[in-house]
């Protein structure tokens, strides 16, 4: 075998191994059902079901999470030493309105701190690139970072659990059941899963799923900012019309 | 079974609106209060964003005392002349009220002043309302007990008493524009409730209520109206100022959730019926004595969380 052929064929297994890899990271998938979420009348939130394929880790991240935005708040305190009350305005800039994070082990266990940062997986993440404007005397950053994160929770906005996410070696595929909360506001969400191996993330998949309101409460929405006038005529003539009415029903009933 | 609410962007029970609803229009019906100062931190507590609690609030209010006010002017218990009156003093007032607050605003520190008149006024009009109805509860008993002639007696004593009262308010007789007021049985200068309803006014507009638990102690002692007259000409009076709120709240601030206020305006009609019926059956300083057990009732609650450190140390805006 000459020199050139010895070249060729090295040339030749390196790409084959390229591509085998290439095919194999892109062979992680991951999908939400439903993509899409509507909001009616009954709503109530709804059970999302993220499944994936092409798992060849033994650990895998999903994260579902909205844009980064500005949430404005008050913050409390004791006026005076003694009353506790709402003493002024405190702005978390660069925080998502909704933050889901679920993983078959500990992502700390599973992933060092740089890469959680650098990809932004977790709250560890979150509030290192969040920031905190307020006029509050003796801002403790940490404390105020750390009380968003348990407000957020409290309205399940926010959610950080290990071990939920289900792992099918045989199949390489993976799930989780979400109970979606109905405080999440209509928008879009990007759900990303993160297929993790020794410490690294070796494969990557995203999906998006749409919140949105339809019928009845679209078109009220609608009205509510499109046309306010009519809205509050509306929303005074039915209130008037439903006393009076069930005082003349009352009144049917032969009381007086 | 859960509805979702357009505005407030949140999912409720149906049958724990309406029973809010359902309460706080029985509270309406008996007391003739619009119950803003019960049913905006009960909203909250069910998870509805401060603005839009407050705001849908003012609607349903417009519903219960709506419903309240014919049930009360068929039993010819609403002095129209009154209320008219107060309504124009407590459009007035609402209208510096907020200019007070805003300047308040600017200056900082409002929070802390609307929550302490909020404790103080409720406060102190529970407190006394209290006493008073215990103690005229107590005059009572001891009057059934009394033989005939010391009966007259009393009476005698008690008039004397008024007359000797009555001369002592020249001022407020001296006033001009002299009304009698047909349906209270009282004689008032028309600047007097137009006063009054700007006092409250203003009151109300700080603390964010329609301040029916305000002008309801206002005409039974300040304007020294009979209770049941007292109920239903502050309904009469609270639905125009709701009417009011409702608009504005939805023109402005786009805070008014409508599905929300149905579900409890069908609650708060009904209750309000029921209020009204039940209001008959009892004296009227059964219902003050009550009444005040509630508004005091409703300041520990305030106290308690003004003083126990909150679990969580952040807030939406808005709200009282």
């Amino acid at each position: 075998m000459t020199r050139i052929q010895m070249l060729l064929k090295t040339a030749t297994v390196v790409i084959v191994l390229l591509l085998f890899s290439f095919a194999q990271a892109s062979a992680l998938t991951v999908e939400a059902t439903p993509g899409k979420i509507p909001i009616t009348l009954g709503y109530h939130g709804t059970k999302l079901k993220v499944r994936g394929t092409g798992l060849t880790t033994s650990d895998v991240i999903i994260q579902i999470s909205s844009k980064p935005e500005a949430e404005h708040l008050k913050y409390k305190g004791k006026a005076g030493g003694i009353f506790w009350m709402k003493l002024g305005n405190i702005v978390f800039e660069n925080v998502p309105k909704v933050y889901l994070v679920y993983s078959t082990k500990d992502i700390h266990k599973i992933l060092p701190p740089e890469i959680c940062r650098e990809l932004a997986i977790g709250y560890d993440a979150l509030s290192e690139k969040a920031k905190i404007k307020t006029k509050m005397k003796d801002f403790d950053r940490d404390k105020w970072i750390v009380e968003f994160i348990k407000f957020m929770e409290e309205d399940e906005l926010y959610d950080q659990e290990d071990g939920v996410v289900q792992i099918d070696q045989k199949n390489h595929t993976f799930s989780v059941d979400i109970d979606w909360p109905f405080e999440a506001p209509p928008g879009e969400y990007v759900v990303e899963a993160f297929a993790v191996e020794n410490g690294q993330v070796v494969e990557r998949a995203q999906t998006k799923i749409r919140v949105e309101k339809v019928g009845l409460i679209k078109h009220l929405t609608h009205m509510a900012f499109e046309k306010p006038a009519l809205y509050g005529v509306i929303a005074i003539i039915v209130a008037i019309v439903a006393g009076f009415g069930v005082g003349i029903v009352f009144k049917g009933g032969g009381a007086h | 079974m859960y509805i979702y609410l357009p505005i407030a962007l949140t999912s409720v029970n149906l049958l724990l609106v309406v029973g809010l609803g359902l309460l706080v229009g029985l509270l309406s019906g008996l007391f003739g209060v619009g119950g803003g100062f019960l049913m905006t931190p009960l909203l909250m507590m069910i998870g509805i964003p401060p603005t839009v609690a407050a705001a849908t609030d003012a609607n349903q209010i417009v519903a219960a005392s709506a419903s309240g006010t014919l049930a009360h002017w068929r039993l010819g218990n609403v002095d129209f002349k009154m209320g008219l009156l107060l309504l124009v003093g407590g459009f007035a007032g609402g209208a510096l009220g907020v200019h007070v607050i805003k300047v308040l605003r600017a200056t900082g520190g409002a929070d802390f002043l609307i929550k302490m008149t909020y404790v103080i006024m409720l406060g102190v009009v529970g407190t006394f309302m209290f006493f008073e109805s215990l103690h005229a509860m107590k005059k009572q008993k001891a009057v059934s007990l009394m033989s005939e002639e010391e009966r007259l007696e009393a009476e005698r004593k008690e008039k004397q008493k008024a007359t000797a009262k009555a001369k002592k308010k020249n001022f407020i007789s001296s006033l001009p524009f002299q009304i009698y007021f047909e349906k209270s049985g009282v004689t008032h200068s028309a600047l007097l409730p137009v006063g009054l309803g700007i006092f409250v006014g203003v009151l109300a507009a700080i603390m964010g209520v329609g301040g029916g638990f305000l002008m309801v102690p206002v005409m039974i002692y300040l304007l020294r109206m009979p209770m049941h007259v007292v109920v239903g000409t502050s309904l009469f009076q609270i639905m125009f100022t709701c009417v009011e709120v409702t608009f504005l709240q939805s023109y402005q601030n786009h805070t008014v959730d409508i599905i929300l206020a149905i579900l409890l305006l069908l609650g708060s009609t009904i209750g309000a019926q029921v209020g009204t019926k039940l209001g008959k059956k009892l004296h009227g300083d059964q219902l003050k004595i009550l009444l005040a057990m509630i508004v005091l009732g409703v300041t520990i609650k305030m106290i308690l969380g003004l003083v126990l450190e909150p679990s969580l140390l952040l807030a939406h805006g808005g709200g009282h």
